[in-house]
Order: structure tokens, then sequence, then C-alpha cells
């Protein structure tokens, strides 16, 4: 079955993305041309529902990522015959015209046209992060990094915004600056589990990444299993949190680390190992069950990433002499 | 019966001042006995409220009469109490029960599945159950279920590399296609 078209599309397999973009006819064929916006010509045409343009923006999505150029078109000319010339319904026309660039040159006339919008507005946020994906695309990364800056200065509760800051940074290994704006998001939604978890992957990435197992190391790790846990605490049965959880303590386990004795900030010192060994036992644990239920299909579990479920299966495969894995 | 009704309604003030025709007397004192607790209600409402009158004269006395004969036979006294006046008969009382209980357990039955209240136990059946655990009675996937609220963060549909992902997809139809070959 083809994922809902009321959620983004953006991460997608293209299997998922192709069966969205199918639909486009059938969806624009069902739903009227034109709605009007003004009150009188709503009594006559029928009721607007407002998932309808939630729909027709995700299939400018789909639709361009699986070429389907002209459905795409047709979806943003609906949005502008009803909202006008907004800068969102400009932001996905020039999402559409990157995709048709041919070359760097349409595509710096492209990055013109966003520039010459935002001197007449230049808080212009749909269209600023057009320009910053733009940039990003076309390798300019610190453009890219310093425009999301200034963009952060005057939208600083922007979660995407430090999101994609925080990936930026990664992209480029400077894993300090993507914790810290990882954190700023943690901030402004700090009941996301998906984001604390993304969190102690960053910290677990930052701290295997040196591969020296000295002070910062051990703080880093122990930031990991925090990140984790609190991920789990906010979600039952959250396959990347144990996931998560579960490497990082069987790697301090295969250290055999002693706890770094007690520094300055007591907050940050690593659990001592016979706590690590039960966090370990009871991600094992869940994992297991996890993993069990989940490729038998029973009901109620089938909500889990296939690809997810087959490397939680791997890494139990990995301490199978221990007989944990079943 | 509406014209008989406008006709026998006295106005407030003349009620009051005694001049009330024998007809409204008489309906005035069925009432007293059938229920006071109306006399303020009809005191203040104007001439369409007769017609409803007449309906509840008949039907109050059909009611009445039921009444006295259940009174008889449990021979009760006839100058009871008001409280005595307004019990109901033990087959209306069980009927009425038995019905609310008919309806409860079928607006039990009929909503759809509860949700869970704890934000864990919600995050969870989302990442364990996804669109299967919020399905309502006909099987259709709740039209306020958007998955895990924070994938946005994650996904930043605003900062799309559309280019990319359309190599990205071009590239799996070519595999799909050598793998068909």
């Amino acid at each position: 079955m083809a994922p809902s078209l009321i959620r983004s599309p953006v991460q997608l397999s293209p299997a998922e993305a192709l069966a969205l973009s199918q639909q486009a006819p059938v969806v624009l064929q069902s739903s009227p041309s034109t709605v009007s916006s003004s009150a009188l010509g709503s009594l006559f045409s029928a009721a607007e529902k407002p998932e309808l343009w939630i729909q027709y923006e995700n299939l400018i999505i789909s639709c361009l990522r699986a070429g389907d150029d002209r459905a795409a078109q047709e979806c943003h000319d609906r949005l502008a015959a009803r909202f006008g010339n907004n800068d969102r319904v400009k932001a996905l026309g020039g999402l559409i015209k990157e995709a048709q660039a041919q070359n760097n040159g349409e595509l710096d006339k492209i990055l013109k046209e966003y520039d010459q919008m935002l001197e007449e507005n230049n808080t212009n946020l749909p269209i600023m992060k057009r320009r910053i994906a733009l940039l990003r695309s076309m390798g300019r990364l610190s453009d890219a990094g310093s425009a999301l800056v200034q963009l952060l200065d005057f939208s600083p509760t922007d979660s995407e915004a430090w999101s994609e800051l925080s990936d930026l940074y990664f992209s480029q290994g400077l894993y300090p600056q993507a914790i810290y704006a990882m954190e700023e998001v943690l901030i402004l939604v700090p009941n996301a589990w998906n984001v604390h978890a993304r969190l102690g992957e960053l910290q677990y990435m930052a701290a295997t990444a040196s591969g020296a197992t000295g002070g910062p190391y051990q703080k880093q790790m122990a930031e990991a299993i925090k990140r984790f846990s609190r991920s789990i605490e906010l979600c039952d049965d959250y396959l990347r949190g144990y996931y998560g959880l579960k490497l990082v303590t069987k790697r301090l386990l295969k250290d055999n680390a002693k706890p770094a004795k007690q520094t300055d900030d007591e907050d940050f010192s690593l659990p001592d190992s016979n706590t690590i060994e039960r966090l370990n036992e009871l991600a094992t644990a869940k994992l297991a069950e996890i993993v069990r239920h989940s490729s038998a299909q029973d009901r109620g579990w089938r909500g889990y990433d296939a690809a997810e479920v087959a490397a939680a299966r791997e890494l139990l495969s990995e301490d199978a002499p221990s007989g944990i894995e079943r | 019966m509406a014209d008989l009704a406008a006709r026998e309604s006295p106005p407030l003030l003349s009620w009051h001042s005694g001049g009330a025709p024998n007809l409204w007397h008489r309906h005035r004192k069925h009432l007293q006995v059938n229920s006071k607790r109306h006399k303020s209600i009809f005191l203040h409402h104007d001439v369409n409220i007769q017609v409803h009158h007449c309906f509840w004269q008949s039907f109050t006395r059909a009611r009445h009469s039921a009444l006295q004969s259940f009174r008889a036979a449990t021979s009760a006294a006839l100058t009871s109490t008001p409280a005595a006046a307004t019990s109901l008969p033990i087959d209306i009382a069980i009927e009425t029960v038995v019905a609310i209980l008919v309806i409860l357990v079928g607006l039990v039955l009929g909503a759809s599945p509860l949700r869970p209240i704890q934000w864990r136990e919600w995050a969870g059946k989302i990442e364990r159950e996804g669109e299967d655990g919020f399905k309502d009675n006909n099987g259709q996937v709740n039209r306020d279920y958007l998955g895990n609220p924070f994938e946005f963060i994650e996904g930043r549909p605003n900062f799309v590399d559309i280019r990319k992902q359309r190599n990205e997809f071009a590239e799996w139809v070519k595999g799909q296609g050598n793998q068909q070959k």
C-alpha cells in the first residue's frame, strides 16, 4: 500500500515515491481544478479541505523525484491559482525549476532569482531555505553554512533549520558543531524521541571517529548512553533507541574501560560496568523481541522499517556465540 | 384547537384578578393535581403553549388513570403526597433502565478504539504498529494520523535536495531494469 499523501515524502524509498507519484492523476482528476478563494464563490463550489493543499505540496516533491514534471507543474498551478503568488508557492515553483535545470548555468540563474526575491524581503523563509538547499546541492557548503547561520539569526526557533545546520556540519566532519546544533533542536522540541536518538548517534560517531579512548571519548559515550536511554524513555519499543544503546554498551564492554577517575563534572562520567552490562542485556532482549515479532509479521508489530529490523538482526547475530540470538 | 386554546387562555392579569373562565379553571386544577412543578412555566408562557396543553391533558389523563389503577392494585392511598404522584410503575422503570444500558453498551461497542494517553505508549504505538494502530472500525486510517510528528526535523522537506533525489531515483529505476533482465 502506498504511504499517505498527507505525510512528507522526503524520507520515503524510491519505490514508495513512485507509488505516490502514480497517484497524481487520480488526485488531480478527483479534485476540482480551481477552488475559489472568495467567500461568495465558496458557496457554490465544492468544500475546500486543507488536506488537499498538503497533498499537492507532497505530490510536487514525489512527482519531481519520479520525473513526472507535468503533474508537478499542474499541482503548482493549482496552488498558485488558489493562493496567488505567495512565498511558499514561489519556493515550490523554484523547486520545480531546480529539478528541471540541466546545467550549472541554469542553476546560477535560479540562484540569482532567489537573490532578487530576497532583496525585496530578506526574511523570506521559504525562499531562503530553497536558496540554502540549492547552494548545498551545488557544493558551495561554506556559503550554505553562512546563509543558514544568517537565517537562524533572525529565526532562532526554526527546528528544521537547526537540524539542517547540524547535518551540514556533520557532512563536513565537524562533530562538536553538529552536536551543538542538534542540542538546539532538542531545546525547541524536548519530547522528540527521534531527535534524542539522532543526538545519541552523533555522540557515538564523534566518540569513535578519533579512535582515541581518552577523556572526551568516555564523556561522549556516556552522553550517547544517556541520549539513547532518553529516547527509549519517550517511546516504548523504539528500535532505533535500543539499537544505539546496544551498540554503545557493547563497545564499552569490549573496551573493558574502567570509568576514568571521577572528573570535575559528575554529569558526564560513565556508569559502572555492572550498569552497562545490564543495559546491554536489556537492549539485547528488547531487540530480540522486536526482531522476532517483526519477522513473524505479528499483529501490532508491523510498523517497523524492514531495513532497520534487518540491521538489528545482524547486530544480534554478531554475538550469537553468547546464545542470545534466536 | 389552537384557536380554542387561545380563546380560553386569559391574560395573566385577569387570572390574578380572579376573572378566569370556567374551562381555564378546570384545566388549571387538573394541572395542579398532576404536575405542580409545571405551574410556573405555564404561567410565563404564551398562547402557543396552550396547544400543547391539549395534548398534554389527554396524555396526562391516560397516564393518570394508569397510575390510579396501579395505586388501586397496590392499595395505596388516593390522597397521597406529590412525591408518590410522580413515582413511576415498576415496568416503566425497568424499561428505562434496560434502554439506557442498551444505549450505553451500544455506544461503547460502537466507539473507535481508545488511544493511549501516555506519551511513551502513544509514541511506541506509532513506531511499533505504524498505520495499523490508528485505524477506525471501518479499517480506514485516522485522518489526523501523521506518523511521528517530529519526522520533519530529520526529513527537512523545505531543504530537500531535489536534484540529488531525482538522480537517486533514476539510478534505482536503472537498477530495477537490470534486475529484470
